[in-house]
This record gives C-alpha cells, sequence and structure tokens, in this order.
C-alpha cells in the first residue's frame, strides 16, 4: 500500500495545491466604462481617483482596481448601497435617476453561453 | 479467431463491459462530499497497468468512456468530452509515473495522481469553454484536495485487486 517513492508523488501535488495560497494577488490594469446622459468615458482602473460627475454631486472612486459610487443625490441612493465592483467582474453599477451605467469594459469573448445536458 | 478467455480481445471486452457498468452504477452512490464520485471503473485500469498491459488498459479506460456516455445519454455532448480528455490525460500520467517510477510506488499514490490529472483536465477544459481563461488560483487547489480522496480509495480497491492471483493474459501454447 505504501512505498518510498509515494512521498514523491504526494509531495508533488500537495504543493501544486498549496502554491496558489503564496501566490500575490496582483492588479490587472483593467477599463472602466462609465455611462452618463447617453455620454461614454473610459477610465483606466489601475489609479486610485475621485471621478466627479454632475458638478460634484455625484462622486464614483476608484480604488485598488475597485470601483463604487461613493456619493449621489439620488433619492434612495441604491447606487451608493450596490457597494464595490470587483475587478473583471461582469456586475453593473446603476443609478436610475441620474442615468448613470458602471461598469467593466467586457472583452468579446464567450462564444457558448451556456450548456444544458 | 477464438474469442477464449486470456486474449487480449476478450480481457478488452469483458472489461471494458465491467468498467463502464461500475461507471453507471456509482450514479446512485451518494457520497457526502459535492462534485466528489469515487472512480471505481480507474481501479480496472490501475489493475490492467500494474500488470504491465497497457494496451488493454488504455482500450478499457477508451472504451468505457463511450458506453458509459452512451448509456448516460450525454455521448458526444460537452460533458462527455471533458470526460474523454479527462480519462486520456490520466491514462498517460499514471503509464509514465507507474513505467518511470515502477517498483518504488504504490498503486494507492499512483491512483490519486490520476484523479488529480482527471480533474484538473476537466476544469481546464471548463474555463477554456465557459470562462475563455485558466487561473491557477485556490480552486485548483481545492480540486486537488477532493480528488486526492477518491484517488486514495481507488488505488486501495486496485491494490487489492492486484495482489489476487489472477492470470490475466494467458501465454501462447
Amino acid at each position: 500500500m505504501f512505498r518510498y517513492g509515494d512521498i514523491l508523488i504526494y509531495g508533488g501535488l500537495i504543493i501544486f495545491a498549496l502554491l496558489p495560497f503564496f501566490k500575490k494577488e496582483e492588479i490587472k490594469s483593467e477599463i472602466i466604462q462609465i455611462n452618463f446622459n447617453n455620454d461614454t468615458f473610459l477610465c483606466f482602473a489601475d489609479k486610485d481617483t475621485l471621478i466627479e460627475l454632475k458638478n460634484g454631486k455625484i462622486i464614483a472612486e476608484i480604488k485598488d482596481g475597485k470601483v463604487r459610487i461613493k456619493d449621489s443625490d439620488c433619492r434612495d441612493k441604491y447606487c451608493v448601497k450596490q457597494g464595490w465592483l470587483d475587478a473583471g467582474s461582469s456586475r453593473r453599477l446603476i443609478c436610475m435617476p441620474n442615468r448613470l451605467i458602471i461598469e467593466f469594459a467586457q472583452k468579446e469573448n464567450n462564444a457558448i453561453d451556456a450548456v444544458t445536458e | 479467431m477464438k474469442f477464449e478467455y486470456g486474449t487480449r480481445v476478450y480481457m478488452i471486452a469483458v472489461f471494458s463491459a465491467l468498467a463502464s457498468l461500475l461507471q453507471l452504477l456509482e450514479i446512485f452512490i451518494i457520497l457526502p462530499i459535492p462534485f466528489v464520485k469515487i472512480g471505481l471503473a480507474n481501479a480496472i485500469v490501475l489493475f490492467f497497468i500494474a500488470r504491465n498491459e497497457f494496451l488493454t488498459a488504455f482500450c478499457i479506460n477508451i472504451f468505457r468512456v463511450f458506453i458509459g456516455g452512451f448509456f448516460s445519454a450525454k455521448l458526444f455532448s460537452l460533458p462527455f468530452i471533458f470526460s474523454l480528455s479527462g480519462a486520456t490525460l490520466s491514462f498517460f500520467v499514471m503509464l509514465i509515473l507507474f513505467a518511470v517510477f515502477r517498483r518504488t510506488v504504490s498503486l494507492v499514490a499512483v491512483s490519486s495522481a490520476g484523479a488529480v490529472a482527471f480533474n484538473l483536465a476537466q476544469y481546464y477544459l471548463f474555463t477554456y469553454f465557459f470562462d475563455s481563461k485558466f487561473d491557477y488560483n485556490i480552486t485548483v487547489s481545492v480540486i486537488i484536495l477532493l480528488s486526492l480522496l477518491p484517488g486514495i480509495l481507488t488505488g486501495v480497491i486496485a491494490e487489492i485487486l492486484n495482489r489476487q492471483d489472477i492470470e490475466i493474459i494467458k501465454k501462447p501454447r
């Protein structure tokens, strides 16, 4: 059931399994796409900045490759409550009263959407 | 041409039937851990690898994927392709490990390496078809750790089979 060569195989497998824990998370420079009142802006996600829209009444914050709507003048503030948008996420931050959509620019991929058995 | 007990054709036919039956019966065994299946069919392949019948083992491995896919109604679908590629990769990993180290490794370790190769091939293909990028992250380590358990179980079964004194291929008289 056990021979000495096994240590090599199990050791290799466990090293393979543990390596991802020691890998550093690198922030990928992705492009954030902002749609505001039928205008489209693009900005890079790798710089920490504040973006002011509508004369500073809407503030979007970019930090560590993530983005959120920090403040808005809309009534219910659902856009602020949506929180951070992680890098590469396919979700969107939407503020309906201000006609604002913030999302990561998607690369064209995914030839197949879904498969049923 | 006679199909007697002990000829290679006979062995491939009987044991691929047995392996695909085991593969189908596994569906009814429910394990407490999700996404884990035992892979009893792999024990037969390992048994033949341990007896140096590499061609027989390869044929059994491929045929059981086809027959199992046919009877579980997913022949030539995407899960079938995952399964076929995983089976092929795991066979070659087990073959190389067994052929290189030979007397210094047990079947348990070879089996667990094969199980890891099977699942990683499937994960790679899944990312290729659905996510379009293979990321070496914690998912990989979870897959490796989860597939060690059934791999060891299958290896123990193969080791028990291998200790029986069965003459599988008769020498020509």
